[in-house]
């Protein structure tokens, strides 16, 4: 044991005094650091975004606007009683008709604008930053908008139907400005309810029955206009991970797949942790979402520092000290070939937890200072049937550590050929050939075949991210950018995953240890 | 397994063999190396000096044989034999960015309960002390020989192998090592071993010799034993006042042998016994004699006449 700590305190001083892993790692560190700063700049558009506050003064001031251009729009109005068959009988209504340029629009807002300025209560509901306030302005005008719009069909155009939609939108109009004007979420669930005219503000996962859940933990309107969506989105999310609960069948590529047991354990804890967010208003700004995904970012671009950095200490390791024959002051010591093995993939083991961990924490106090660190959200786990919080800070290095797994076979693939070979440039060169070999199915879109031939090539099972850590796109509203480059992963359950990188690991380290302890050094 | 104790062996090898395809590098190379003594491992580039070497050290695995350190097998006490070994193969190759002291601070720690004083003794021993914070790099090969051989000694082996210790160093350095080996090894009472196909090098450091020709040990022996051994006639070279009378009278004698005539100098193989007789018989028969001089057969003679070439003849 004590050669064996000899050995490897000496790999750690001889790499410490190698120059180009020296530069490798202080430019992946630097990297690392510098990285969020980069993206603060190409996010600041988006990170600085702040919805626009309605005063009683700001609607006075657009309204003479929409006014202005009212008369430049040769707006014309048209009143006539006309006759519709409705369910066989004739009856007369009285009707508008309007014609002009842009009418919809600048009408529909000039009469919201009028009704706005001499009725709502600007005291008693006060316009906030608050969803209700926001969204129900919304909705009030684009009800009124589809309104007037239908009201520039021709007479002779108007039928029953017209009416029927014409009657229901009014309706909707008038719980929409109702929901606006008492800040209250059940007319503006009303409004939805007879909202008759399809258009681009209907989100049709936002139904009625996930804003009365919302509602309730939201008596007096107080949330605000990204917190309810994402309180919204939680809901969504809970209700589709029940709907594949309840079909057994989730998607897989092009064809769908039985949920195993492992999966339905994972929705069924994912709709407990969305649930606690939901309770605890567990929600976070956009700039979270922002700042978690810089981080993703900077992992994954500090990730390829770490691959020169190890595959160059790696595949160095044993091959550089037969080139220079260094390696003769090894063998020439009392020790043997197996205490020299051991050390030397130790000190190979070192770096790279080293590496990931210090990446890690560099890439979280770049993302912090760039961003804030209060932004970076905790991850959420179930364990004992009970959901726990995670500081984002272990979460990070447990999940990068993780996501590493694949870069650390590359190192242990270059340690093995450095065994072989007194050729340093080798032992890297087929390393990374061998990173880029594993790329091309993907590139080449072979995940998207079926049945999926990625479940069987070597290296992609060691992609276990999601499994580990199967909560990770709940950290954040804006899981469709994480699991852009966290990825999908195998098919194949946990334990097979484990079990075949951990065989294939096993195979390249012992031949690497065959090769090591048997061979005749020249 | 440790070998029935023999206080005076420290280096005991049986029938080593290496075999590289249908090359045979050592062929039951068998010898042993005492304490106190400096054992020369003579041999032309080739003979198979690194591979007998290298097996001793546990750089390759050989075929067959075995080797005993201080009455360990390397095959079963592989630490423990190597433990009282010290040696440089070939060139002293060392991790060039580490400045010398920490090359030696690396080994020394891999031996375990080696203290800092005695690491700048060997330092000082072979005249680095001042350059011994500079990286290998700066190093020049006389240098890095000398910094070799620091660390070779650092542990104080009972066993110390260098493989061609002279390259790279000038004659002062080589001077210098010749009194080391020596001190080390008739005072400090170490076995040392030396390989080089340098004889005069050998001639002058070594007590003992083997001799190494393809693969096969042809001979191990005292210096003295081997001229000896090798050319048990000696010449004599005899000035005289008639050279073709001289001959003439020596022609018929059974105690000379081969004789050459060159100008009144008569070159002829008489062994030591008989050159008083020799002489008695050319003055009474009138020829008169100015000088008798023997000639010493030098180990260049005997090697060449062994193993039939290779060897530098400095």
């Amino acid at each position: 044991m004590n050669k064996i700590k000899a050995l490897y305190t000496n790999e750690i001083i001889k790499i410490l005094h190698r120059p180009s892993v020296f530069i490798v790692a202080v430019f992946t560190l630097v990297l690392a650091f510098a990285f969020p700063f980069l993206m603060r700049i190409v996010f600041i558009g988006d990170y600085s975004e702040v919805f626009e506050i309605y005063t009683k003064e700001k609607f006075e001031e657009d309204l003479a606007g929409y006014k202005t251009e009212l008369k430049n729009a040769n707006l014309k109005t048209t009143k006539e009683t006309v006759e519709i068959e409705v369910k066989g009988q004739a009856k007369s209504y009285e009707m508008t008709l309007y014609t002009g340029n842009d009418i919809p629009r600048i009408l529909s807002f000039t009469n919201c604008y009028e009704d706005i300025i001499s009725k709502y209560d600007f005291e008693k509901y006060p316009m906030r930053q608050t969803w209700i306030s926001l969204d129900a302005l919304r909705r009030y005008r684009s009800a009124e908008q589809d309104l007037i719009n239908m009201q520039t069909v021709p007479f002779e155009e108007r039928d029953a139907e017209w009416l029927s939609t014409f009657e229901k939108e009014t309706a909707s109009r008038d719980y929409f400005r109702r929901s606006l004007f008492e800040h209250d979420y059940e007319y503006y669930c009303k409004g939805l309810e007879t909202n008759a005219v399809e258009n681009d503000y209907n989100d049709p996962r936002f139904t009625p029955g996930i804003i009365r859940q919302v509602a309730a933990s939201d008596p007096k309107g107080e949330l605000g206009y990204m917190e309810v969506n994402y309180l919204m989105q939680y809901l969504v999310e809970k209700n589709e991970n029940q709907e594949l609960l309840d079909s057994g069948l989730e998607r897989s590529g092009t064809l769908p797949r039985i949920l195993t047991e492992e999966r339905k354990n994972i929705l069924a804890n994912s709709n407990k942790i969305l649930d606690y967010k939901f309770a605890k208003r567990n929600t976070f700004s956009e700039e979270s979402a922002i700042c978690i995904t810089v981080n993703h970012y900077t992992s994954q671009v500090a990730q390829y520092g770490i691959i020169v950095l190890l595959i160059l200490i790696a595949g160095s390791s044993v091959s550089q000290e037969l080139a220079t024959g260094s390696i003769k002051s090894l063998i020439i010591a009392p020790v043997k070939r197996w205490k020299i093995y051991t050390a030397k993939l130790l000190s190979v083991i070192t770096f790279m937890l080293l590496a990931s961990v210090l990446v890690s924490i560099i890439a979280i106090i770049g993302t912090g200072i760039a961003f804030g660190f209060d932004k970076l959200p905790p991850y959420l786990y179930v364990s004992g049937g009970a959901v726990k919080e995670m500081p984002y800070f272990f979460a990070r290095i447990l999940i990068d550590l993780v996501q590493n797994i694949s870069v650390f076979f590359y190192a242990f693939v270059a340690f093995m050929i450095s065994c072989f070979t007194k050729n340093t440039g080798v032992s890297v060169g087929v390393s990374v050939g061998l990173l880029l070999c594993h790329q091309v199915p993907a590139l080449i879109g072979m995940s998207e075949m079926p049945p999926r031939i990625l479940d069987f090539t070597p290296l992609s099972n060691m992609d276990i991210v999601n499994k580990v850590f199967p909560y990770i796109k709940l950290m954040v509203y804006d899981a469709e950018s994480i699991s852009m480059f966290i990825g999908e992963g195998s098919a194949l359950p946990l334990w097979h995953c484990i079990v075949y990188t951990a065989v294939l690991t096993f195979t390249v380290l012992f031949i690497a240890y065959e090769q090591f302890t048997r061979k005749d050094i020249q | 397994m440790k070998m029935a104790d023999n206080k005076q062996v420290a280096l005991s090898i049986k029938n080593i063999t290496k075999i590289y395809g249908k090359k045979v590098a050592a062929d039951h190379v068998s010898f042993d190396i005492h304490r106190g003594e400096i054992f020369g491992f003579l041999g032309p580039n080739g003979a198979g000096k690194t591979t007998v070497i290298k097996s001793i050290l546990g750089f390759i695995f050989p075929d067959e044989g075995e080797v005993f350190i201080n009455g360990y097998n390397t095959k079963t006490d592989y630490e423990k034999a190597m433990a009282s070994v010290g040696g440089i193969v070939e060139n002293p190759e060392m991790y060039t960015n580490l400045s010398a002291r920490q090359n030696i601070e690396m080994y020394a720690r891999l031996h375990g309960r080696i203290t800092k004083s005695r690491i700048d003794e060997v330092i000082s021993d072979v005249g680095l002390s001042a350059r011994s914070k500079e990286a290998i790099k700066k190093y020049s090969l006389g240098m890095k020989q000398r910094i070799g051989l620091a660390q070779a000694m650092v542990h104080k082996p009972e066993l110390l192998i260098l493989d061609e210790p002279t390259n790279g160093l000038d004659p002062t350095g080589i001077h210098q090592l010749r009194d080391i080996l020596k001190k080390y090894a008739h005072e400090d009472g170490a076995a040392v071993m030396v390989s080089s196909h340098i004889l005069s090098e050998m001639q002058l450091l070594c007590d003992r010799v083997g001799i190494i020709s393809n693969g096969k040990l042809i001979s191990v022996c005292t210096m003295d034993e081997l001229a000896h051994q090798m050319n048990p006639s000696t010449q004599y070279s005899i000035k005289v006042s008639d050279a073709a009378k001289a001959s003439e009278l020596l022609s018929d004698n059974e105690a000379v042998g081969k004789a050459e005539t060159n100008g009144n100098i008569i070159t002829a193989e008489i062994s030591e016994d008989n050159i008083a007789s020799v002489v008695r018989l050319l003055v009474t028969g009138g020829v008169d004699i100015s000088e008798v001089h023997k000639i010493e057969s030098s180990l260049e003679d005997i090697f060449l006449q062994v193993t039939g070439g290779g060897i530098d003849i400095e």
